[in-house]
């Protein structure tokens, strides 16, 4: 009787393994990673299931929270392809020595603002009487990596703020409140809240001069992308279509918005400041030696963590499954 | 003067679910002189511990008044020191912590409560015992230290509900002497609820026995055997034909109420 | 001496390993030695037979911090400290070899040709029946039909055998040479090597954030080394080998021509839109399935046989090379091993998310290293450490600058000749804003204290508040009827739900996240104080009335000691719950406090700060439980025994 027992527990717990070194290997299926509420013409594709049409596989979509739960899901390998993963979680995925490349680039998008508080008398001109004041800012966040860009470019030291880490929705309301002095602030609601109290401290223009903004990559397990190029290309392919076909029509709208579980004014208005470059351009611009993608990536490296080894993100950077 | 009078005591509680009234005490009166030692004998619901509450202040009669050496009962108070059967003690404070408890309260010097502690321990036969947490006593001793807690504040009339309900034989035999010598030295008077027929019988100088629905004394006797306990051993006092024969005569008594009682319920 | 130990933490781990089985196995010695002297006079339930057993604690520490060295791998970097950097060679020959392994049964049970023909075989039948009928005429679906049977037809001639040209054979032929190569080299061993200066100087396993050094540090490291450097040649050379049947030339020719005759048609317009469309759309579908196939992956299903058992063979030879490593490795590294990624080898399985105790204490001496110019702290605040607080600050904190504003008097002007002479209304401003010198005290500065002091504040107003409260509304019909829906309501929801409403009101400031552990401490004070108080025996309270005590007296003297060990259990509670809830309150906007670099981790995944934060509030909460258990045995003797 015990025997069996034993034999038992070995068999399934041998069966166990087995299934789950086997699994790791079929690719029946593909499990990609989205974001709600951040709008991207590919989800017309998702909905009309172009790309298990294409892929020739199902495609298991998941939405996440956060590009750091993005990371986590990859690494246990429940997902294979994160769409539109932010490029602060990415950077800090790698430096903790995460088996993930960066295959393509999803949304380029204006750097999240920074709002000085009205009435303060302070702007790009005068940026230096930051000095001594009190910032909200969501650590280790695209919102803090453009904060750290417009310190150094504006030439204030940030060692002389008092740096408080909060949400972007408490972050706006400490602005409004007054007990900050400058929010850094990401996500439309929190920045419509922010904008009504307080002035970017730079304009769109000058954040184009001074070279900040943000974009979101497409990211995917090595593992994956060996074993499965025809279908990473696939994937990529199927989004390149997805973009060029974008003309913002009101159906194309309303089905993406939908999609996104958001309103179609706020879609529209979230969408008019996203640009989504063709492979060409990802190709010439982000994935060339010393291309947008590397420097980005290394300078968010080096805000976060000191670390100023860039060339070890850029060897993470595959522009190949573009061509 | 200081007597205890009850005068037409009615006492009166209204049932919350159904409104009716329970009349716990009718007309009581009597009058305990100074230095009386009664004891209340009764069936379970004859009112007696209403009628010790109401005496020491914790009720307030539905009509009648209650008052002693000419003062009406109005509240708790000092000069009507009361004996629980559990002691009710403080569990947190040591032996003379406890005992100097009233004399605290009313903010008496400490050198003076120490002499009074002393002395009260060492009649109670706890001297030497002033530093000992409460909870480490025995039964018995947790009782002295009641007594002796009641006794340090020099009270007119000493009221013990059941006092020695919880002690074991002996204990009980033991402490029912003290109680006696302490009535004789210190000549309090002293009220004393019971449910035990030979106790009331052993200790009361006088005897109520008491009838519930309404709650009334049914008889009232005076009894020799507590001056006689303080001369002879009680055990002897047992064993006299008299004691027997007054035992059980409130034996049936009571027996015939509690059976009128069985009967009505 | 903290460089020494950092440096030499893996053999410290040796001696602490060893000490600690040895603590596990004495302890059970005596626990059992212990129980067989007291099992006759002993009943099973009895409480009593709980006290003491010292034994077992040392045994069940010693079996918590085994089981957590083994997992975290701590174990086998003690005893194999070269193990992750060879275990890394290996993982690099796999990383290179795993394109070919992933297109052979080796790796994926089937050949990936097969795969690849049953997919698009799938996909093509299901666009033929997909075809739109009203869309396309008869003639054109006639066409159709021909041009997917043609599509059909590449996989058709990919997968005869015959039909493999002779460049596909020999260059095939040539990778299995090639494999047989790296296999004879792994077996021929690693005696003439030896690894290179500039590896030996790597920092060692675990002690910089780089977790594994990359470069080979063994004779056996660097042979795999070297194998996975011409592996990765032989890798490339694969993935480039196609198999272009001749006959798919013309038919490749065809189809093209085809496909954008039909793109042609659509493009002159005759259709109307929603036809167009419908065509592209199909055509695209079409076009798609063609461009995988005329890439020519496909392959002969026995071509590549020879491969196969190559890659076998040279896993064999891993085997052999890897020789006790491998066995090392199922023993003292449970999981998935190295990994050797784009850039660098990570530790998978439980190691990869659970630290190693020594690597814990090290970052845990690095943060509380309060040279902050010397790396210790965190974002710039210590972990435990005093400093100089300006008299002057306090001041201005408590007195209100109103009072200068109030003062008779206006503010200085500056004169003609560009000079301030400060009145006393200006100097009194300045003093109610702190802006004078009153001397300095030293303060106890840092995370840790920042959180100990919310909570003991948090804790202490509650206790001052919450117990009066309380034992009011234990014994009095006004406090209880009056308090209770209040208290009743709030009480039920969890902590952070007042978080939106704490910033607005409190701000980004202590005062907020003490409110919140506030709110939590108090309301566990008044449940338990007034549950003590409304237990006071009636006897007690009116044996201390007929001893002449005042209602105030019996409240002080009385209901407080009686309610006294549900208000220490209370507090011992609240304790607890206030530490859980810091997490949170320190995510309101954070500056300091352990919380706030829990939260930060999070984000950076930095799983060692997360367990070392994890650790001190674990400690701290233990610690201040066993002072309370000491104040609850020195304060309350007689509980259980009144």
């Amino acid at each position: 009787m015990r025997k069996s027992f034993k034999k038992t527990i070995l068999a399934s717990a041998s069966a166990a393994i087995l299934a789950v070194s086997f699994a790791a290997n079929a690719a029946d299926k593909v499990n990609a990673a989205f974001f709600l509420e951040w709008a991207t013409p590919n989800q017309i594709a998702k909905v009309d299931k172009t790309y298990d049409k294409a892929m020739g596989v199902p495609v298991n979509w998941t939405d996440f929270k956060t590009g750091v739960a993005m990371t986590e899901a990859m690494l246990s390998g429940d997902i294979d392809i994160s769409y539109s993963q932010g490029l602060a979680p990415f950077v800090t995925a790698i430096q903790q020595g995460a088996p993930l490349k960066m295959i393509g680039i999803a949304v380029v998008y204006e750097a999240n603002n920074c709002f000085v508080k009205n009435g303060l008398g302070i702007n790009s001109s005068n940026a230096s009487e930051l000095e001594g004041k009190t910032v909200a800012v969501p650590l280790n966040t695209m919102a803090d990596y453009a904060f750290r860009r417009y310190m150094a470019a504006l030439k204030v030291d940030v060692s002389t703020l008092k740096i408080v880490d909060q949400a972007p929705a408490d972050g706006a309301q400490s602005l409004a409140d007054g007990l900050v002095q400058m929010a850094c602030i990401f996500g439309g609601a929190s920045a419509k809240a922010a904008g009504e109290v307080g002035t970017p401290i730079m304009t769109k223009q000058q954040k184009i001069d001074n070279g900040i903004g943000s974009f979101d990559v497409i990211s995917v397990t090595e593992k994956f992308a060996t074993e499965n190029p025809e279908l990473v290309r696939t994937f990529l392919e199927v989004t390149e279509e997805s973009n060029m076909a974008w003309k913002a029509t009101d159906a194309q709208i309303a089905k993406v918005a939908k999609d996104a579980g958001m309103k179609i004014e706020t879609t529209k208005a979230q969408m008019a400041d996203f640009m989504f470059p063709s492979s060409k351009d990802q190709l010439e611009q982000y994935f060339s030696k010393g291309g947008i993608a590397a420097s980005a990536a290394a300078s968010l490296g080096l805000v976060f963590s000191g670390d100023s080894d860039g060339s070890k993100i850029a060897k993470t950077l595959d522009g190949s499954f573009l061509k | 003067m200081a007597d205890l009078v009850c005068e037409d005591l009615n006492m009166a509680f209204t049932n919350p679910q159904n409104g009716a009234v329970v009349e716990a005490l009718k007309d009581i009166n009597f009058t305990l002189k100074k230095g009386e030692l009664l004891t209340v004998l009764g069936p379970s619901g004859c009112g007696k511990t209403t009628l010790l509450n109401m005496i020491a202040g914790f009720l307030n009669p539905t009509s009648g008044a209650a008052s002693l050496g000419g003062h009406l009962i109005e509240g708790p108070g000092l000069e009507r020191g009361m004996v629980f059967q559990q002691g009710a003690l403080f569990e947190w404070l040591p032996v003379s912590k406890n005992v100097d408890f009233g004399l605290r309260m009313k903010n008496t010097d400490p050198a003076e409560s120490q002499k009074l502690v002393e002395k009260w321990l060492d009649i109670v036969g706890l001297q030497g015992f002033g530093d000992t947490p409460t909870y480490q006593l025995s039964g018995g001793m947790q009782q002295r230290v009641a007594l002796a807690r009641c006794l340090v504040n020099d009270p007119e009339v000493i009221l013990m509900d059941e006092p020695l309900g919880a002690l074991d034989a002996l204990t009980r035999e033991k402490m029912q002497s003290l109680v006696l010598e302490l009535w004789k030295e210190t000549g309090k008077t002293i009220l004393i609820i019971t449910h035990s027929v030979e106790e009331a019988l052993l200790l009361g100088e006088r005897l109520f026995v008491m009838a519930p629905r309404p709650g009334r004394v049914h008889k009232e006797y005076n009894l020799p055997f507590a001056e006689r306990g303080l001369k002879e051993s009680l055990r002897d006092i047992k064993q006299d034909a008299a004691f027997g024969e007054v035992r059980e005569e409130i034996l049936t008594m009571i027996w015939d109420m509690e059976e009128e009682i069985m009967g009505r319920g | 001496m903290v460089e020494w130990f950092s440096d030499n933490r893996a053999n410290l781990a040796a001696v602490i390993v060893l000490f600690l089985v040895a603590m596990l196995i004495w302890s059970f010695y005596v626990g059992r030695k212990q129980a067989a002297l007291t099992a006759k006079d002993e009943v099973f339930g009895d409480p009593q037979r709980t006290r003491g057993g010292w034994y077992w604690s040392v045994c069940g520490v010693a079996t918590l911090l085994l089981v957590w060295f083994y997992f975290s791998w701590g174990m086998g970097r003690a005893y194999f400290p070269n193990a992750a950097n060879e275990m890394c060679q290996v993982a690099k020959l796999e990383e290179v070899v795993s394109p070919i392994k992933a297109a052979l049964p080796i790796g994926s049970r089937y050949y990936k040709s097969t795969l690849l023909v049953a997919r698009n075989s799938t996909q093509l039948d299901a666009v033929q029946g997909e075809l739109p009928v009203d869309a396309f005429t008869a003639d054109e679906q006639a066409e159709l039909n021909e041009l997917i049977g043609k599509v059909r037809s590449l996989m058709v001639n990919a997968s005869d055998p015959k039909n493999l040209s002779r460049e596909a054979t020999g260059k095939l032929d040539q990778l299995v040479f090639k494999l047989n190569a790296l296999s004879t080299e792994l077996r021929a061993g690693s005696a003439n090597l030896s690894p290179t200066a500039k590896a030996l100087a790597q920092p060692k396993w675990g002690t910089t954030h780089i977790e594994i050094s990359i470069l080979p540090i063994t004779a056996r490291g660097v042979l795999f080394d070297n194998v996975a450097t011409k592996a990765k040649e032989v890798a490339t050379l694969f993935v480039k080998i196609r198999n272009h049947p001749p006959a798919n030339v013309s038919v490749i020719t065809d189809v093209k021509a085809r496909i954008s005759a039909f793109k042609a048609v659509n493009e002159i317009g005759k259709f109307d839109e929603r036809k167009t469309r419908t065509r592209a759309a199909y055509i695209k579908s079409v076009e798609r399935i063609f461009r995988r196939l005329d890439d020519g992956t496909i392959f002969p299903a026995n071509s590549l046989d020879g491969v196969n058992s190559a890659i076998a063979g040279l896993d064999a030879a891993r085997d052999h090379a890897r020789g006790n490593l491998g066995t090392i490795q199922s023993i003292l590294f449970p999981g998935q091993g190295v990994v050797k990624s784009r850039t660098q080898c990570t530790e998978q399985g439980s190691a990869r998310w659970l630290p190693k105790p020594t690597d814990v204490v090290a970052t845990f001496l690095r943060l509380s290293n309060p040279d902050i110019d010397g790396g210790g702290g965190y974002k710039g605040i210590p972990l435990l450490w005093w400093k100089w607080l300006p008299v002057a600050d306090t001041v201005g904190f408590l007195v209100p600058d109103w009072i200068a504003d109030i003062w008779p008097g206006e503010y200085a002007k500056h004169g003609s000749d560009a000079t301030i002479t400060p009145n006393f209304k200006d100097k009194l401003l300045n003093f109610a804003r702190g802006k004078v010198y009153l001397g300095v005290i030293p303060v106890l500065d840092g995370h840790l204290w920042d959180s100990v002091f919310r909570v003991l504040v948090a804790l202490g107003l509650g206790i001052f508040l919450g117990v009066p409260l309380g034992l009011f509304m234990g014994v009095s019909r006004f406090f209880k009827s009056f308090f209770d829906p209040l208290i009743e309501l709030y009480r039920p929801v969890p902590p952070l739900a007042w978080a939106p409403l704490i910033l607005t009101i409190f701000g980004i400031t202590d005062d907020g996240k003490i409110f919140l552990l506030f709110m939590v401490a108090f309301a566990i004070m008044v449940i338990s104080a007034r549950t003590g108080s409304s237990g006071t025996q009636l006897s007690k309270i009116r044996a201390s009335h007929s001893l002449g005590a005042s209602d105030r007296q019996i409240m002080w003297n009385v209901i407080l000691p009686n309610a006294l060990p549900e208000i220490l259990t209370g507090i011992r509670i609240a304790i607890g719950v206030c530490w859980g809830t810091l997490v949170a309150a320190e995510i309101l906007a954070g500056t300091t406090g352990v919380g706030f670099i829990e939260n930060i981790a999070r984000t950076v995944s930095d799983y060692e700060l997360i367990w070392v934060t994890i650790l001190i509030m674990g400690l701290l909460g233990l610690m201040f439980d066993l002072i309370m258990r000491w104040v609850i045995e020195k304060t309350i003797p007689w509980r259980g025994k009144g």
